[in-house]
C-alpha cells in the first residue's frame, strides 16, 4: 500500500468515526474532531459541511421515487451486484485450487512421477505424462486428466488451468537459433512414438475414444 | 425494529410469498413491511447458504430500494443537477457505489445489517465528496487566476440573497438555514472547497468566524476572504 493510500484509508476511518458519533454535525463536534486530527482539518470540515447541508435541505417524498425507477436500472444494478458477489465468492477457492494444483505438479519427480503416470492410466509411461504436463499434447483424453487430478487430489478445472499456464516445451528463445515454433502433438502421434508394445499403444489410444479433448 | 419478525421466519417463507412481502413500500403504516436492514440480512444469509436464487431476488429488491434512496439523496444534496445532469444516472452511480461498499467492506455490511439508512447516508456523502474533488481539480486552478471584481460585493450579495439578511424569529432562522443549505447545494460545484465549507459553517451551522478559523487552523482574515469570495460567486449566480 502506498503512503497516499494509507492516508486515504485513515482519513476514511476518521470521517467514519466522526459521522457515527452523532446524528447530525454540531460546531462542537467539528472543533473537537479538527483538534484531534489536525492533519485532516479540511476534509473533516468539508465532510461536515456536506452533511450539514444535506440535513438542513428540505427532504423530498422518497416513496414517490420508487414508482419512477425503471426496470432497466434495477436490472443493471442487480447484475452488477450478482457479478461482484460471484467474483468475490469464487476467487479465494479458485485461487487456492490452482495454487494446490501448481504445487502438486511441481512435486512430481522420480518415483512420484511414475506413480502419477500409473494412476493416470498411462501404464507407467513417464514420457507421456511429461508431455501432458508440459502441454505438448493438444488433445489429452479427459479421463486421463480426471484420473491424474484425482491422484493429485485437485479439481480437474484447477489442473486444466494450471496446465494452460505452463510454458510449452521445446520453445527456443536463443538469438543464435532460428525461431523455434513448437509443434503440438496429437494424442495419437504421442502414443505411436512411445517405446511400448502395440497392445499397450492400443490401450492408450482407446482412452481417447468418445472423449472431449482438453 | 422491535416489531420486526425474526429473520428465520421471513426466510422460511416460500419464494412467491416472500416476493410479495418484499414488494411492500409503506414502511410507516404496513406492519408486514420488511425493512432494508432485514432485506440485507436475508441476502447475507442466503449468500452464506449458497442459495443464489434467493440472493438474486433479494439483490433485485434492495437494488430497487437503493435506487429510490439514491434518487432522493442526489436531488436533496444537489448532486443532481449541479454535478451530474441526469437524475437516473446520478442515482445509478450512487447506488452502485453504496453496493460496492456493502459487498467489499465487512464493517459497512455489519453496520448496514442494523442501521441501513445511516450507513447509506454516510457512503452517499462520501460519494458526493469524491465527485466534488474530481470536479474541483480544474475549478481550483481557475480560481487561483481569478481576481475580485467590482461586481463581487458581499454587501450587495446580502441584499440579493434573502437568506443572508438578519432573522426576525426562530422560525425565520430555521427557514433561513434551509435556504442557505439549498444555496450551498446549488453552488457546491462552483465554490472552492474552502469557500464552500466556510459558507456552510458560517450560515448553516452558524459557527463564528473565529471558530471556523480555529477548526481550519487559519487566520480569521483568511476565513473572511473565503466568505467574501463565496458571497461574490453567489451574487453572480443569483444575478443570472
Amino acid at each position: 500500500m502506498t503512503s497516499s493510500n494509507r492516508r486515504l484509508s485513515s482519513l476514511e476511518d476518521v470521517l467514519d468515526e466522526f459521522y457515527f458519533s452523532a446524528d447530525k454535525p454540531s460546531p462542537e463536534m467539528v472543533l473537537r474532531a479538527c483538534e484531534a486530527h489536525p492533519e485532516f482539518r479540511e476534509d473533516i470540515l468539508e465532510f461536515a459541511a456536506l452533511w450539514s447541508t444535506h440535513e438542513e435541505a428540505p427532504a423530498s417524498d422518497e416513496s414517490a421515487y420508487l414508482d419512477e425507477i425503471s426496470e432497466e436500472s434495477v436490472s443493471r444494478l442487480q447484475s452488477f451486484v450478482l457479478d461482484s458477489l460471484h467474483k468475490l465468492d469464487s476467487k479465494p477457492s479458485q485461487e487456492t485450487d490452482i495454487e494446490k494444483a501448481k504445487n502438486a505438479i511441481e512435486s512430481l519427480a522420480g518415483g512420484a512421477l511414475r506413480r502419477a503416470a500409473t494412476a493416470a492410466g498411462l501404464g507407467g509411461s513417464t514420457l507421456l505424462l511429461q508431455k501432458i504436463l508440459t502441454k505438448a499434447i493438444k488433445d489429452v483424453p479427459m479421463r486421463v486428466l480426471a484420473s491424474l487430478a484425482s491422484h493429485l487430489n485437485v479439481t480437474v478445472n484447477a489442473l486444466q488451468s494450471t496446465l494452460a499456464d505452463t510454458v510449452v516445451v521445446g520453445r527456443s528463445y536463443r538469438a543464435s537459433d532460428k525461431p523455434n515454433v513448437p509443434v503440438l502433438e496429437t494424442w495419437e502421434s504421442a502414443v505411436r512414438t512411445l517405446p511400448v508394445s502395440d497392445k499397450e499403444k492400443d490401450r492408450l489410444l482407446a482412452l481417447q475414444s468418445n472423449e472431449d479433448p482438453l | 425494529m422491535n416489531s420486526q419478525e425474526p429473520d428465520s421466519v421471513i426466510e422460511a417463507l416460500p419464494d412467491p410469498v416472500l416476493r410479495a412481502r418484499l414488494g411492500g413500500t409503506d414502511w410507516a403504516n404496513d406492519p408486514a413491511f420488511v425493512p432494508d436492514e432485514q432485506v440485507f440480512r436475508l441476502l447475507q444469509r442466503a449468500r452464506a447458504a449458497g442459495d443464489m436464487g434467493r440472493v438474486g431476488m433479494l439483490a433485485r429488491v434492495l437494488s430497487r430500494r437503493l435506487l429510490s434512496h439514491a434518487k432522493a439523496f442526489a436531488k436533496r444534496s444537489g448532486i443532481f443537477p449541479n454535478i451530474i445532469g441526469n437524475l437516473d444516472q446520478a442515482a445509478e452511480e450512487l447506488a452502485q457505489y453504496v453496493w460496492e461498499c456493502l459487498i467489499t467492506r465487512p464493517g459497512d455490511a455489519a453496520y448496514a445489517e442494523n442501521r441501513f439508512g445511516k450507513l447509506f447516508k454516510l457512503r452517499a456523502i462520501d460519494f458526493q465528496r469524491r465527485l466534488l474533488a474530481k470536479k474541483r481539480t480544474c475549478q481550483d486552478s481557475l480560481d487561483a487566476m481569478a481576481h475580485t471584481s467590482d461586481d463581487e460585493n458581499p454587501e450587495m450579495t446580502i441584499r440579493m440573497v434573502p437568506a443572508l439578511r438578519q432573522d426576525a424569529t426562530p422560525f425565520d432562522s430555521l427557514a433561513t438555514k434551509q435556504e442557505h443549505a439549498q444555496t450551498a447545494a446549488r453552488l457546491q460545484a462552483i465554490l472552492t472547497k474552502n469557500e464552500y465549507m466556510t459558507y456552510v459553517m458560517l450560515y448553516v451551522e452558524e459557527m463564528q468566524v473565529k471558530e471556523v478559523a480555529a477548526a481550519l487552523g487559519v487566520t480569521t482574515r483568511a476565513i473572511n476572504n473565503y466568505k467574501n469570495a463565496a458571497l461574490g460567486k453567489i451574487q453572480k449566480e443569483f444575478k443570472q
